[in-house]
């Protein structure tokens, strides 16, 4: 079930309905947790009992640790690993997904091969790393387990961030779930402009430029004028509609009472890679630096006689290395992840941090931003040999290719413009009411004109 | 800043917009309230293949989408066959088009064929809505005359929620998306180069030369994959609910009443497929069951091998060759019945 659709608007209606009529917090984490199993079974159901007996096998774990602390360790090992072999096997093994179907098959639900391998994996790496941080948080002894199954299990599945994210965090969201909730104008205050925002982002910008950029990554020879028009593009495509979904996302936690975590804080705005990754999918972000570079890092330097190099340089390039393969199963993503570790490397040896000002600091953001703009082309590329071919080629194929290059240009920065005027009025006009109201009900006017006219499936569905 | 002010703030202006819309849209996109349910076609119908088939009057008019006109060589289709064979592939095309096509050009010609061979795969014989909207529109109202009910109900109306269908009737910014999104486009589009001496058709020339450029077929795939999604929903895997709304028993209507016998080929295709054996069961069943109509089915053929295809869907030289051949056999035996 998509979250812009007729289908998920009934469904959503219902929830909030009935969630807002039930007496406590029990209740209402029970109505979360179920509805969160409808929605990710929603196709196939046997998706939802993948999804319930993976948070039932880490909600017996976790309070294994705590009962056994003398085999903790061992416990949170334990899930982590089935918690990995559940998304490598759902993501990179085809044949694990028709061995899945099959079982699901001879388990009476409807296997079906295809909704395993397109389906399945969505949502996966979203859930497994919000459970892997849960059972880590329990064994540091940061967190106490969670012993009501039903408030770990709405946590866990929570429907507005199943598919993709953002992964939030057990302490907040935990401590939240156990509070009692009522209703309170606020909660739709914060809700709408999030809603709007996000309908608009996805449906005005993301849908439109995804057919410019889809064009140009289709070209079997484009010559390197398009690469950089398409790498632009891509750009604001992947920020207004990965945002649109956080959006979205957090404007219905927030119709339901509950404040869920930031993803993004003007991520083009960053002058050195690790202010990107700071700014960018900042939920998954700080994951990686919480449960894998700091960790990595405590142990290489626990190392005796190893050379300081190597703490400097293996932690981020092995953090953006897996996140290069979470994000996708091609050698596009391993690069692009190694890519970004590099960019650390360099940044940090070469010691831009990113604090100059004026001039130099429009020179740092100009570089990072090509550099970002650079990492697009390589995460959308069809291939590595694409790329490559399209790297070498000359700059215009033909006399035709620079006109058509300004005209997609032209178009993508209208685009472009619409989400950064919001920025202008953010950081310029933050209290001009009457200009904020005006913005917003143009957004829900270009929303209207713009609806039904693309497909409905988010970039980040596929990680 | 107090919440319920920006909210009230916000619900003002949208007021406004909707309001002036109201006014001002009806008069320049030239509608009423409410405003018509579903399509507004142009009275034209492109003349060229109804002058083809009575020119060259075919045994046999083949209808499809780009894979048909991939997968099939009609030349050599007629030779081995004897017959003339008169080809209206038309890429993008869907089953509204292939309605529309029998219906306007087939069965209004001075020549009527003998058979029409429909190439079809998936679902797409009951899913009406398929490939009618966006830029898929106007190769649609190539084939429609001013007035097509029976298309605009199932390919339009029909599959409208009820939100869709008030905003269509009484929301002048949703009635006019389309038109205004072409103005808005067209701005965009012609106003900046214009600046540099580059009019309208230099523009035009300039982006049409970039979007019929040769494609990557890796890419290819997985657009096209993408897009098929659409007719592997769940609720277009259920063929006897989808039958009544689809437009394919008023197609086998049609031929029927008009004494043209009916082919569907079904063809292989080389990408995911969800489990569809059961609307694949009740389509054949159905098919199998009506008069003058006849299914060719080559979704598992074994002589339809990986190596003749470019993509998952479309045959390249080879493929288009061995295809054709085998497709002659198949015809042959039907002939003989």
């Amino acid at each position: 079930m998509a979250f812009i659709g007729f289908e998920f608007l009934i469904f959503f209606l219902i929830v909030l309905a009935l969630y807002w009529l039930l007496p406590n917090p029990g209740w209402q984490n029970f109505l979360l947790f179920a509805s969160s199993l409808i929605f990710y079974g929603w196709l196939a159901s046997w998706h939802g009992a993948i999804l319930f007996a993976s948070i039932l096998v880490d909600f017996l774990l976790a309070l294994g640790m705590a009962r056994w602390r003398n085999r903790s360790v061992f416990l949170m090992w334990l899930g982590i690993i089935l918690n990995l072999a559940l998304l490598i096997s759902v993501k990179y093994f085809a044949y694990y997904n028709e061995t899945l179907a099959a079982w699901s098959m001879q388990a009476g639900f409807a296997g079906d091969v295809f909704l395993t391998t397109i389906l399945l994996p969505l949502g996966t790496s979203f859930y497994t790393l919000k459970k892997i941080s849960y059972l880590v948080e329990v064994q540091r002894g940061t967190l106490r387990p969670q012993p009501d199954f039903i408030a770990f299990g709405a946590y866990a599945a929570f429907f507005p961030q199943v598919f993709s994210g953002p992964i939030e965090r057990p302490q907040a969201f935990l401590r939240q779930l156990q509070e009692k909730r009522a209703w309170a104008a606020d909660h739709f205050y914060n809700a709408w402009p999030l809603t709007l925002m996000g309908l608009f982002k996805k449906i005005v910008i993301a849908n439109t430029v995804k057919v410019l950029v889809d064009q140009i990554f289709l070209m079997k020879e484009p010559s390197k004028v398009f690469l950089i028009v398409g790498g632009l593009g891509f750009t604001l495509q992947i920020l207004a509609d990965f945002s649109s979904y956080t959006d979205l996302s957090r404007g219905i936690a927030f119709l339901l009472g509950l404040k869920t975590a930031e993803n993004f804080n003007t991520p083009y705005l960053a002058l050195t890679p690790n202010d990107f990754w700071n700014r960018w999918h900042i939920s998954f972000s700080s994951w990686l630096r919480d449960y894998i570079f700091f960790p990595v890092r405590r142990i290489l330097l626990r190392v005796k006689h190893l050379p300081g190099i190597f703490s400097q340089i293996i932690p981020p390039l092995l953090t953006m290395f897996i996140s290069g393969v979470w994000h996708g199963t091609g050698s596009t993503f391993i690069l692009w992840g190694v890519y970004y570790g590099i960019l650390i490397i360099i940044y940090q040896t070469l010691g831009i941090r990113g604090e100059a000002k004026s001039f130099k600091r429009f020179f740092l953001w100009l570089a990072m931003f090509a550099f970002i703009v650079f990492g697009w082309m390589i995460f959308r590329a069809g291939s590595l040999s694409w790329l490559w071919n399209a790297l070498m080629a000359p700059f215009s194929r033909a006399s035709n290719d620079l006109i058509a290059a300004f005209v997609l240009l032209v178009m993508i920065s209208f685009y472009a413009s619409l989400l950064f005027s919001k920025h202008l009025l953010d950081v310029y006009a933050p209290k001009k009411i009457s200009l904020h109201a005006l913005y917003y009900a143009l957004a829900a006017g270009m929303t209207i004109v713009f609806m039904n006219s693309s497909s409905p499936d988010f970039i980040y569905f596929q990680f | 800043m107090n919440s319920r002010q920006n909210f009230l703030r916000f619900l003002t202006a949208f007021g406004v917009v909707l309001l002036a819309s109201g006014i001002l849209l009806p008069r320049r996109y030239n509608f009423n309230y409410p405003a018509t349910l579903g399509p507004v076609f142009d009275a034209r119908v492109k003349g060229e293949h109804l002058q083809g088939i009575q020119q060259s009057r075919p045994s046999f008019v083949l209808l499809g989408d780009s894979t048909l006109y991939e997968g099939v060589d009609p030349a050599l289709f007629a030779e081995g066959l004897g017959m003339p064979v008169y080809e209206m592939a038309t890429p993008g095309s869907g089953t509204a088009a292939w309605y529309l096509q029998i219906k306007n050009i087939i069965l209004e010609s001075s020549h009527r064929p003998k058979y029409v061979v429909v190439f079809f795969r998936n679902t797409m014989l009951t899913v009406p809505q398929y490939r009618t909207t966006g830029r898929y529109f106007a190769l649609l109202d190539d084939y429609a005359t001013k007035n097509e009910p029976l298309v605009s109900e199932l390919a339009f109306v029909n599959p409208m929620n009820p939100v869709e269908r008030f905003a269509e009737q009484y929301l002048p910014l949703y009635t006019a998306r389309v038109e205004i999104r072409d103005d808005l486009d067209n701005a965009i589009r012609y106003l900046p180069p214009r600046l540099f001496g580059c009019n309208r058709d230099c523009a035009n020339e300039a982006v049409s030369s970039i979007f019929g450029r040769e494609v990557d077929p890796v890419a290819l795939n997985l657009a096209q994959e993408d897009a098929a999604k659409t007719l592997y929903a769940q609720e277009e895997l259920d063929f006897q609910a989808q039958l009544e709304t689809s437009l394919l028993p008023h197609m086998i209507a049609l031929t029927q009443k008009n004494n043209v016998n009916l082919i569907f080929v079904r063809t292989r295709i080389f990408g995911p497929e969800p489990e569809m054996s059961a609307y694949r069961n009740s389509l054949d069943a159905y098919l199998t069951g009506q008069d003058g109509v006849f299914l060719l089915d080559f979704w598992q053929d074994p002589r339809i091998l990986e190596e003749y295809y470019v993509d998952s869907l479309h045959m390249n030289a080879l493929g288009k060759k061995e295809f054709t051949k085998i497709l002659i056999e198949e015809f042959k035996a039907i002939l003989l019945k």
